[in-house]
């Protein structure tokens, strides 16, 4: 007889840490599956405390093994040799693309998921994001408005703790902030001159996940300005599912958690016209168990939930569970993200800062709001900051001897650089489909990827890259490099849809409570529920779209209505 | 010692190809001399490059803090890009291009290497050293990686705070402010 839970949530990450909080809140005994391994809180954080010296390639990584275990994750900013255990290894986990386009999939398959490496970037959504589609006509309505979530987001915040500037911008609404981390003198500098030629565009410190006041009732210690979140972060100085979500679900009494638990199939019972539970394949001895629970919550991260319902195959739903509408997989996206602009800015050298502040600064969308109306459609964002080269500009100038030596002793000139994302447009043939003949190591068929950005994103990095070195140039910086090429798609991190919200139950598959239009018990709270990209991090909003879910999950199945 | 005595005999080869106007590959003449069994290759070659990048001044040089042992290990699994025999093959284009750059004293040396340096960080593809000798650019960013990922040039050449415990957005800075090595933003980016 398989193990009965109310509730089953696949994968540990962002969301799933959250979907498993907030059922055990509401008293449901909670099972929650990890595919990867076991990493404890602080004891799990091996490299946390190394400096360089104590690395075997001082930080950079083993280049030979990397290209023969991580061909792609190693193109991510966030891993170096301290992360690098915390990304899957591409040899065991691979995927195809398609039409000769590239896409980063960059994944840790570990308790926590993600939310151990993520950029802890949190900002709100607002109703320009939410009615973008129903206004422009691309990709389907969405089935929720700001008014629906902004609950959410206040509860979400406050736990997460999420430090920032109230700015009073309609198109980026304030939340329940701690206090904003300070701006560098540069950036003062480039906030007042943008305003003062721009009254429209605000440069303001970078919401983040990091604490600037301490949870003692949490056991979260604040930020120590290390910036070496990625590693892990024993204070708990940072949201993750391990400093923050875990803990809670565990103290309920309710929360059962294993790992090295890979979710083959979600299993459908057509008697019901449920879900049942799932199948679970043992990743340490392929053996494989089934789980049943009354709900079924996916939140393995948007691509493996889609893969997860796109290998759930049966008599009733033989083109993927929860498929009636035929769109799982399709309208995948992620930000087009490239290097808007880099910078000197002169005239700062006699200041320098103490501490490494964990986040960068942003400036929120601009075009396509008010009187700023373009030929493209929908809008970018910045991300960056200011900051004076270190040593390894070494790496990269003439020099040598004793003047080199000199010159490397002092920080460099003052940088300014900013980071675009562009909204990327839901389209039908971006999609993700099953390739059934190779599996990957753990016995799962490999995904294949079809994605490509289109002219409007191409637009969009265009224009940025304009503005940007407008803006630099405004405010005094000379411009060294500016781009309108996106990185590969998948870069920003930031791969979302294919299990889309939406009203109408023939185009979409989640309803407007990430529940499945053709099976009630099912729930998909991960970025595979997304109808359109935004242009800004999506995190919190999953979150919130998460807690929200769950929180009516309980509700409904209380009343028997799942 | 066998390290002088095989760089000079490489200078010796090297400058009679030159002199002699041989049209035989310099590659294959050097290949025989390394079947040779009294040849004992070292690394006093990587250890001149590295003092030549980074010297010993108020705080320890490259060589002091085993640059050497880091550079052979990172070309070997290829870090910067290196290829496997980035050494080798750079340190016969030196001596093919600069025949007795061994027998120079440090300053020479420094001249003799640094038209080979410009070159290598030149926008003009004119400038850009030929052939093994554009190595050059991956074996000095691997010795600076290897000079301030170490604990000297870490922490006494430049300033490492593993936990500073707080963000100060301005603090005042002079000609004798010394970088952070720990500033990863400063050091990721560059």
């Amino acid at each position: 007889m398989s193990e009965q839970y109310d509730a089953i949530v696949v994968g540990s990450g962002i969301t799933g840490g959250w979907a498993a909080k907030t059922l055990c809140e509401q008293g449901l005994k909670v099972l929650l599956l990890e595919r990867g391994r076991d990493l404890p809180h602080r004891s799990g954080y091996k490299n946390e405390m190394k400096a360089p010296w104590e690395l075997p390639f001082r930080g950079e990584g083993d280049q030979a093994f990397l290209n023969e275990h991580q061909a792609v994750q190693q193109h991510n900013i966030h891993l170096d040799e301290w992360t690098q255990d915390y990304w899957v290894k591409d040899s065991e986990h691979p995927y195809h693309t398609q039409n000769d386009t590239a896409f980063n999939w960059y994944r840790g398959y570990h308790l926590g998921g993600r939310s151990i490496m993520w950029g802890r970037q949190c900002y709100r959504w607002s109703d320009t994001d939410f009615e973008a589609n129903v206004k422009d006509g691309h990709g389907t309505d969405w089935p929720v408005r700001y008014s629906d979530l902004e609950s959410w987001y206040d509860k979400v915040e406050a736990f997460i703790g999420v430090s920032g500037a109230k700015e009073n911008l309609p198109q980026l609404p304030d939340g329940q902030f701690q206090p904003p981390m300070a701006l560098t003198p540069v950036e003062t500098h480039m906030r007042e001159h943008i305003a003062a030629h721009y009254p429209d565009r605000r440069l303001t410190i970078g919401r983040t996940a990091n604490l600037t006041e301490s949870k003692p009732e949490e056991s979260r210690a604040a930020c120590q300005s290390r910036y070496i979140c990625g590693r892990g972060c024993s204070y708990g100085a940072y949201f993750s599912t391990q400093s923050s979500t875990l803990p809670a679900a565990m103290a309920t009494g309710n929360l059962t958690v294993k790992t090295d638990a890979v979710v083959e199939t979600v299993d459908y019972d057509p008697q019901i016209k449920r879900a049942r539970g799932v199948t679970v394949i043992s990743r340490l001895d392929k053996k494989r168990t089934q789980y049943a629970a009354r709900m079924v919550f996916l939140c393995a991260g948007a691509f493996n939930s889609v893969a997860l319902l796109q290998r759930s195959v049966s008599d009733a739903f033989p083109q993927g569970l929860a498929n009636n509408s035929g769109v799982l997989g399709k309208y995948i996206m992620d930000h087009a993200s490239t290097l808007g602009v880099a910078s000197i800015v002169p005239g700062f050298n006699d200041h320098y800062y103490y501490g490494n502040r964990p986040t960068g600064i942003v400036i929120p969308r601009f075009v396509n709001m008010g009187e700023d109306q373009r030929e493209f459609l929908r809008g970018f964002s910045y991300q960056g900051g200011a900051y004076r080269p270190s040593w390894s500009r070494g790496r990269n100038m003439p020099g040598l001897g004793h003047a080199f030596k000199e010159n490397l002793r002092q920080p460099a000139d003052w940088k300014f650089v900013l980071t675009t994302f562009a909204e990327c447009l839901p389209r039908e043939s971006n999609a993700i489909s099953q390739n059934w003949q190779s599996k990957d190591a753990d016995g799962l068929p490999v995904l294949n990827i079809n994605f490509a950005f289109g002219k409007n994103e191409h637009d969009l990095l265009s224009a940025a890259k304009e503005e940007a070195a407008a803006m630099v140039a405004k405010a005094g910086g000379h411009v060294l490099f500016g781009s309108d090429r996106p990185n590969p798609g998948g870069s920003a991190i930031h791969e979302m849809g294919g299990a889309r919200m939406g009203r109408d139950a023939k185009t979409s598959i989640l309803n407007g409570y990430n529940q499945s239009h053709d099976v009630p018990n099912l729930f998909v709270t991960d970025g595979a529920a997304m109808a359109s990209s935004a242009c800004q991090n999506p995190s919190l909003t999953y979150m919130a779209l998460t807690a929200r879910a769950a929180t009516y999950a309980a509700e409904q199945l209380r009343a028997g209505r799942v | 010692m066998n390290n002088h005595f095989d760089h000079a005999r490489r200078n010796f080869i090297t400058g009679m190809l030159a002199a002699s106007g041989l049209t035989v590959l310099p590659a294959k003449v050097w290949a025989a001399a390394e079947k040779q069994p009294s040849f004992n290759p070292d690394n006093l070659f990587l250890s001149t490059l590295c003092d030549l990048v980074i010297p010993q001044t108020d705080t320890p040089g490259a060589v002091d803090v085993k640059v050497p042992e880091f550079v052979e290990v990172a070309v070997k699994h290829g870090l910067s890009g290196a290829p496997v025999d980035a050494l080798s093959r750079f340190e016969f284009a030196l001596l093919s291009d600069v025949p007795g750059f061994n027998t120079l004293s440090y300053q020479q040396q420094i001249e003799a290497l640094t038209p080979i340096d410009n070159g290598s960080f030149s926008r003009n593809p004119a400038e850009k050293p030929q052939g093994d000798l554009a190595l050059w650019k991956a074996i000095k960013a691997l010795i600076v990686t290897g000079y301030y990922t170490s604990q000297a040039g870490s922490s006494e050449e430049l300033r490492y705070v593993l936990i500073p415990g707080k963000f100060d957005a301005d603090v005042p800075a002079d000609a004798s402010t010394r970088a952070f090595s720990s500033d990863w933003t400063g050091v990721k980016f560059g």
